[in-house]
């Protein structure tokens, strides 16, 4: 007899219920947060996992959502966000209308600052924005003095202090530090004291201070850094990797700050014909996981890359409704290693995708 | 209602203390709101030199990063090129030097002002962008090292600086700074920055407000009545380095004033409560501790006194109950030989008191026996001698005529022999009266010639004399006294009535007699003059007897002896 199908009944059933229960449990602890009207990081994180069981949002007319993304680079991350947006928008039957533009990261700020302008002149509800340079964090300075409309800062979990009481309405993104420091984990156990090893940064920028200074940081002394380089595209990366391994063929692992950065990495390797240097990805992308699966990373730090999205959407609707809402949302990430079974790899792939995963592909 | 000592002292220490503590908590409820103003004021006023400080800190790092820039040889180069976008490229969109574009403007002027360029982010507005027309209110503004001045509806404030070229010539003008007006951010950071406690803050040039900042949400009005007039103060502060015009004001925040408030509140109540506490517990300590001393004091006392010796004061802590309980000993033990010493006395006065009265009584008796012996002497000789010379003197009357003259002698020696036997008798009844031994007492009180003195006086006389059976040798006492006591009343008592009786029961035989005199005069002398003396030997005869005697001086006087039918004499 085949049992698999009453395995999936059972795995099916287990999930209802704990979703009952975990909406009957939230349905409760709202009640009382009502009278406070306020939800606390843990109620807010409880949000991403299911769909609210609150009372639909009452709309006169549809909310206006304005995106100002540096997504025009090798990581999904960014289209994946808007995609679980989306989904979760439609999930909780929030009438909206995304306006969304792209531009490069770092070196097209001048076009975001027009992108912003443009985007004002529709008067959006919510503007979602990143900030990884002084000109960014002062564009949204200028935003915030504004007062209208309000800011969802993502990709940043560490709240800007010299910003004191006036603060955008949520920072939501993947604590880089805590992706480091399990990459830093990961490294260090894989390989024994003394390995040499190098650094590739990804732009000048406080993603590639919290990703790559605090991998270094963690490291210690236990690693031999040898040699680091910044890079802002592919071709740059693998130009840093090649000149890497000609001064230190001996490097065991070459740390990379983003995917952009692997992919140029993975170029390199596979010119000098090289597979026993361990590569990492940051992020779990589609571009990422492809290069997993072929064998090309040896691990991929994946972003349960949806949860941002959705987080961004319970905060709209929150917001609509009236409610207070944490400062900060960071995700979850999962550590993907060469040597895990198929099935949980494509399990944990198939949460960090949950609403984007189709579309991807 | 009778307390415990410990009681007393307790409430008593309790009850000043109370009142101490009710005073200085009543004072300084009254002072609260005066400093709560006069520490708000305070508070703004430092608040306001930790902003200003803050501002200066922050322009000081614009300053830098302007002086950075204007040192850049590229925009040396690109100025003298005239190249806008260039210059725009430089300034705005490449991080240079590390610079943190502080600033939110810049300006870039030729000397000739033929050139002039505005950066800034579009998303800021400086109010009337047109770089000339911003220049020049500048330079119309300017007079010191920092300028504010009004572009449009904007106050911004800046600050210029020469740009040179390779061979430091100056080729033009470049002025750089922020925006006041409608800058709430600014007036965040500055605020958090320097730390201050406050509600709001509130920019103003030319007295219109510029930009306003509230570090707090309004706090929803709660019921202070007590405050109310104390709630929200206000303090503004003119920041003359950037001309006359700009003045800061801040205002206290009506949570902190109610926290602070709140807060004295608290601090007093538990302050007092904890005085309350302490000081109920340092009261009963105190009593306690007195009270103890007492309660060992009263103890040593009392043994002392019970046990007559020295039972040791055992040494305490207070030094004064130690000196007490010393002195306390040396004055008991002083009583002590004084008691022993009395003692001593007393028996040697008994002793005397018992020789005396057995001489006095001695004496009585000697007397009465003498008396007796007088009397029997004086009847039985001189009475035959007195008999005989009448009888002699009637026989010579015999002897001689009838007419004879010596008659009237005879007669008259008859006539004094009488007397003589008359007196002679008188005499023998007052030594002894023979009417004793022959008819008794009751007759012989009767007899007592002083009734008849007090009846032809006019004195009333009434006798109540029971014809009582004496006890051996006790009927010439009590017939003593009886006279004596008439004695008295004649002499001294001024009494129109005497009255004297006499009777008996089955045990004891009661002598009373009373007069309606004068009584005795509380006065020694008079006493003594008043038959003090009788008095007295009236007393030695009944103590001689064993009768007991009263004496009242009420309206007259009464003497009333009392004499068990058992005594003897």
């Amino acid at each position: 007899m085949d049992m698999k199908p009453l395995k999936t009944v059972r795995v099916s059933l287990l999930r209802l219920l704990n979703s009952l229960f975990l909406g009957t449990l939230f349905f409760v602890t709202s009640y009382t947060w009502a009278s406070r009207h306020a939800v606390d990081d843990e109620g807010f994180a409880s949000l991403i996992d299911q769909v609210s069981l609150f009372s639909p949002v009452n709309q006169e007319k549809q909310v206006k959502i304005a995106i100002v993304y540096p997504g025009l680079q090798s990581s999904d991350y960014w289209q994946r966000s808007i995609s679980a947006l989306k989904g979760r928008l439609d999930d909780l039957g929030v009438k909206y209308v995304l306006d969304i533009r792209f531009s490069k990261p770092h070196i097209e700020q001048a076009l975001q600052e027009e992108q912003i302008i443009e985007m004002l002149e529709l008067a959006p509800d919510y503007l979602v924005y990143t900030i990884d340079s002084i000109r960014q964090q002062r564009m949204v300075e200028a935003l915030l003095q504004r007062g209208k409309p309000k800011l969802i800062i993502q990709n940043l979990t560490r709240p800007i202090a010299d910003w004191y009481d006036i603060q955008p309405l949520i920072y939501i993104g993947f604590d880089h530090v805590e992706g480091a420091q399990k990459l830093a984990k990961h490294f260090m156990k894989r390989f024994p004291e003394n390995t040499q090893y190098g650094i590739i940064f990804w732009g000048e920028g406080v993603v590639s201070d919290q990703r790559g200074l605090t991998f270094e940081r963690e490291i210690g002394n236990y690693h031999q850094l040898k040699t680091s380089y910044f890079a802002v595209d592919p071709l740059q990366a693998k130009r840093a990797v090649l000149a890497m391994l000609n001064d230190y063929p001996d490097l065991k692992y070459i740390y990379v700050c983003a995917t952009g950065a692997a992919l140029g990495a993975i170029d390199a390797l596979q010119e000098l014909g090289r597979s026993d240097v361990d590569i990492n990805g940051w992020g779990g992308g589609q571009a990422e996981l492809d290069a997993f699966q072929k064998g090309q990373l040896d691990v991929v730090l994946m972003r349960m890359n949806d949860q941002n999205g959705i987080a961004m959407a319970e905060a709209i609707r929150l917001d609509m409704q009236g409610w207070s809402i944490p400062n900060v949302y960071a995700g979850d990430f999962r550590l993907l290693t060469q040597g895990m079974e198929t099935d949980i790899v494509e399990k944990l792939i198939k949460e960090a995708f949950v609403y984007s995963g189709d579309s991807a592909k | 209602m009778m307390l415990r000592f410990r009681t007393l002292t307790f409430l008593l220490f309790l009850i000043t203390l109370c009142g101490f503590l009710s005073v200085f908590a009543l004072n300084a409820y009254q002072s609260i709101g005066r400093i709560l103003q006069d520490e708000t004021l305070a508070s703004l006023s430092q608040s306001s030199d930790a902003i200003q400080h803050e501002l200066n800190t922050h322009l000081r790092l614009i300053d830098q990063e302007l002086r950075n820039l204007t040192a850049l040889p590229a925009l040396q180069q690109e100025m003298e090129n005239g190249s806008e976008a260039a210059l725009r490229q430089l300034i705005m969109e490449v991080d240079h030097s590390n610079s943190m574009q502080r600033y939110q403007f810049i300006i870039l002027s030729s000397l000739d002002n033929k050139q002039c360029y505005v950066f800034k982010s579009r998303l800021s507005n400086l109010g009337p962008e047109a770089c000339s027309h911003i220049y020049k209110n500048y330079t119309n503004a300017i007079s010191q090292e920092w300028n504010v001045f009004r572009n449009g509806a904007q106050v911004l404030l800046a600050k210029d600086y020469l740009v040179t070229d390779s061979h430091q010539k100056v080729i033009g003008r470049m002025i750089g700074g922020i925006k006041l007006s409608d800058n709430a951010f600014l007036l965040n950071q500055l605020a958090n920055r320097a730390v201050v406690n406050i509600d709001g803050i509130r920019l103003s040039f030319t007295g219109i407000e510029i930009s306003e900042y509230h570090q707090f949400p309004k706090v929803v009005e709660q019921n202070y009545s007590w405050l109310r007039n104390n709630v929200t103060e206000k303090y503004i502060k003119s920041l003359y380095q950037f001309g006359p015009d700009l003045q800061l004001e801040l205002t206290s925040s009506e949570q902190n004033v109610h926290s602070l408030a709140i807060q004295l509140m608290k601090l007093l109540l538990v302050g007092a409560l904890i005085g309350l506490l302490v000081s109920a517990g340092v009261a009963a300590l105190l009593s306690c501790a007195l009270d103890k001393q007492l309660q060992k004091l009263m103890h040593y006392i009392r043994d002392l006194v019970r046990d007559g010796k020295d039972v040791g004061w055992k040494q305490g802590a207070i030094q004064e109950f130690n000196l007490i309980g010393k002195e306390i000993y040396v004055i008991v033990d002083e009583l002590f030989k004084r008691r022993s010493e009395l003692k001593n006395t007393n028996v040697i006065i008994e002793r005397t008191l018992q020789e005396k009265r057995a001489i006095l009584h001695q004496l009585i008796k000697s007397q009465e026996q003498e008396r007796n012996h007088l009397a029997q002497e004086l009847h039985d000789e001189l009475g035959q001698l007195l008999t005989a010379v009448r009888i002699e003197t009637v026989l010579l009357e015999y002897q001689v005529g009838l007419s004879s003259p010596a008659l009237v002698h005879s007669s008259k020696i008859k006539q004094l022999v009488s007397d003589m036997y008359a007196t002679v008798y008188g005499r023998i009844m007052s030594l002894r009266p023979v009417e004793l031994d022959d008819m008794g007492l009751c007759r012989s009180i009767q007899q007592i010639p002083t009734l008849n003195s007090l009846r032809q006086t006019g004195v009333k006389v009434s006798l109540d004399i029971d014809d009582v059976i004496m006890p051996q040798g006790t009927d010439i006492h009590l017939y003593r006294i009886v006279q004596e006591a008439l004695t008295n009343t004649m002499k001294h008592a001024l009494a129109t009535e005497v009255a004297v009786s006499l009777y008996c029961d089955e045990d004891q035989i009661v002598l009373s007699i009373t007069d309606n005199g004068q009584g005795l005069n509380q006065s020694k002398d008079q006493t003594v003059e008043q038959g003090g003396f009788g008095l007295l030997g009236i007393k030695e005869r009944c103590e001689y007897m064993g009768a007991t005697l009263t004496i009242e001086s009420e309206n007259g006087l009464s003497l009333r002896i009392i004499l068990p039918r058992g005594s003897a004499v």
